[in-house]
This record gives C-alpha cells, structure tokens and sequence, in this order.
C-alpha cells in the first residue's frame, strides 16, 4: 500500500489544476446576474417611491383638517349675541366672528361665510374713514 | 481593457455596464468555489447571483489596498459557509462514490465537468464541517496562498493548519475506505 500522504496527494493532484469552472450558457447567466443587480438596486427607489406618495397623502389630509380647525376655532362660532354685539362694534381690527356657520358646517362654508364676514368689515372699514373725513 | 480598479472607480459611479465587465470577470471564480463548497450547480449560481448583489450595494466599503478577487472570495465563501449551516448533508448516491473510485482508477487527469465536481464534494466532504471544508477548497482546491486564505476565512495560520489537518485526514480516511491505492 502507498504511504498515505501520498494517496491524498495523488488524489488532489488529479482533481486540482483545473480550469476554473463556468456556467453553460455564460452570457445568458450575467444577463441574469445583471437583471438581479437592476431589481435591488431599483428596489429601494420604489419603496422610497411608496412612502414619498404616503406621505404626500398625509400631509394633503393633514392640511385640509389644519385649515378647517383654523377657521372653526380661530373665529370662533359665537352665540348670536355675541357676533351681533362684535359686527356692531367700531373696532374693526378685532378679529371677526362667524355669525353663519355652526358645528355642523363644511370647511367649505366655513371658508365662504368667512369671506362674506371679511366682505363686510371692509365695506364698514371704507365707511367709517368716509366719516373721519 | 481596463485595469481593475478603473472598472471599480467606474461601478462607483453607477455605470452598469462597467460592472458587467466585473461579472464577466469574476463569475467563474466565485461559481467555481460555490460549487466545490456546495456541490449543486443551482445553489452555486443562486450564490453567483447573491455575491454580485453584495459586491454592488458595497462597492464603496470596498478597500482598494485589498486584492479585488480576495474580498469576492471573502463574500463568496460566506455565502457558502451560512447555506452549508442551513443544509443538512445528505449522504452520498452509491454513484457518486462509483465515480470517485472511477476517477482514481483513471490514469489520466481530465478536466472535471461541473456535474462531476458536484459528486466529488458530495462524497469528499461527507464528514466535513463547513469550515474545514472551505480551508481544505481554498487551500488544496484552489492553491491559495496562506495569507489570502487568512484573510479570507477570518482565521490565523494555526486554526487554517488544524482545520486542513482535520479535513486531509477525513478525506484520506474516505479514500482508504473506497479502495483508493489498494
């Protein structure tokens, strides 16, 4: 019997300097080597895609509640005496009350009655400069 | 062409095509220790496949002091080492061990095709761990040299001499046991 080092390097010495080993078809091999790097690498992008989208979403949602809490709470729904005794008071530069919405109105509404209160003040602004005059 | 680190710079920089010459490069050596580590040519490619992913998201932690073809090799044998844990090892088809015996009765070397090979590992690396059997590839298989061996497995020169120690003897036990040098 051989000495058994050299049966084990018999043996490697067969099977070691060889070629190094290949695909069968090669080039449709990287082209799906590369198709892989395309998807990770276009994976993040997409994700990062989804959350700017969701985001943008939130936000829209975010600000459309934002404006119609600023013009609920930011002029407040008074009683009737109250946005009575404020549109007969001569200090225009308080800020006006809404004497046409209440708890139930869009913010559409709010944003139109707004307007028409703004309306007013200016057209009692013009007149009471007409009578410093 | 290009040296190496021109197509890197290039790769750096997002140029796809640049690293498709790194691929065309590079696949054959990192497929050829998958497949002697793994002995299938599917996960071999799958392992192909995956160390090109990495190599592409960590191009720019790359150290160009390193050898190029060593810290693939790195990446590679990772792969490897943590689908051979995941694996739990089938024993050998009669025929693979009937081919082995074939191939060391054969007078003359031949170039080994990759089913081949697959058989060979099988029965070659029965007994195995998967770290003996990544120093005894890199090592016996692919005639590394010591320090890129080292630098590739993570271990120093003692751990990388018992491992081969170990993975020699296994393997010359094998051999024994299906009648080579009777």
């Amino acid at each position: 019997m051989e000495n058994k080092d050299d049966i084990l390097d018999d043996f490697i010495a067969r099977i070691s300097n060889q070629e190094l080993l290949s695909v069968d078809d090669e080039d449709d091999f990287i082209d799906s080597v590369m198709d892989g790097i395309g998807e990770e690498a276009s994976a993040p992008v997409a994700r990062l895609r989804g959350w700017v989208i969701a985001l943008r979403a939130v936000a829209s949602i975010a600000a459309v509640w934002l404006v119609g809490m600023f013009f609920y709470f930011g002029y407040g729904v008074e009683d009737e005496g109250v946005a009575a005794q404020s549109s007969l008071s001569h200090n225009t530069d308080a800020a006006p009350t809404l004497p046409c919405v209440d708890g139930n109105s869009t913010p559409r509404e709010i944003l139109a009655c707004y307007c028409k209160v703004m309306k007013e003040q200016k057209e009692r602004q013009a007149f009471y400069n007409n009578l410093k005059i | 062409m290009d040296n190496i680190s021109d197509i890197i710079g290039k790769c750096r920089s997002g140029d796809r095509q640049a690293f498709r010459l790194l691929v065309k490069n590079f696949h054959r050596l990192v497929f050829t220790i998958a497949l002697k580590m793994l002995a299938s040519e599917d996960l071999a490619k799958d392992i192909v496949q995956e160390t090109f992913i990495r190599v592409w998201q960590n191009l720019d932690s790359y150290d160009d002091s390193r050898k190029f073809s060593t810290w693939i090799c790195t990446i590679a044998s990772r792969l490897c080492i943590d689908e051979l844990d995941k694996q739990k090892r089938t024993a050998p088809m009669p025929d693979d061990e009937r081919f082995l015996a074939e191939l060391v009765d054969a007078d003359t070397q031949h170039q080994l095709e990759n089913k081949e090979w697959a058989r060979l590992v099988n029965v070659m690396a029965q007994d195995l761990s998967p770290k003996q059997q990544l120093v005894f590839t890199l090592v016996q298989l692919q005639e590394m040299e010591s320090t890129e061996v080292q630098e590739i497995t993570g271990m120093d020169a003692d751990r990388i001499k018992k491992n081969l120690y170990v993975a020699r003897q296994t393997i010359r036990e094998r051999l024994i046991r299906l009648g080579y040098g009777k």
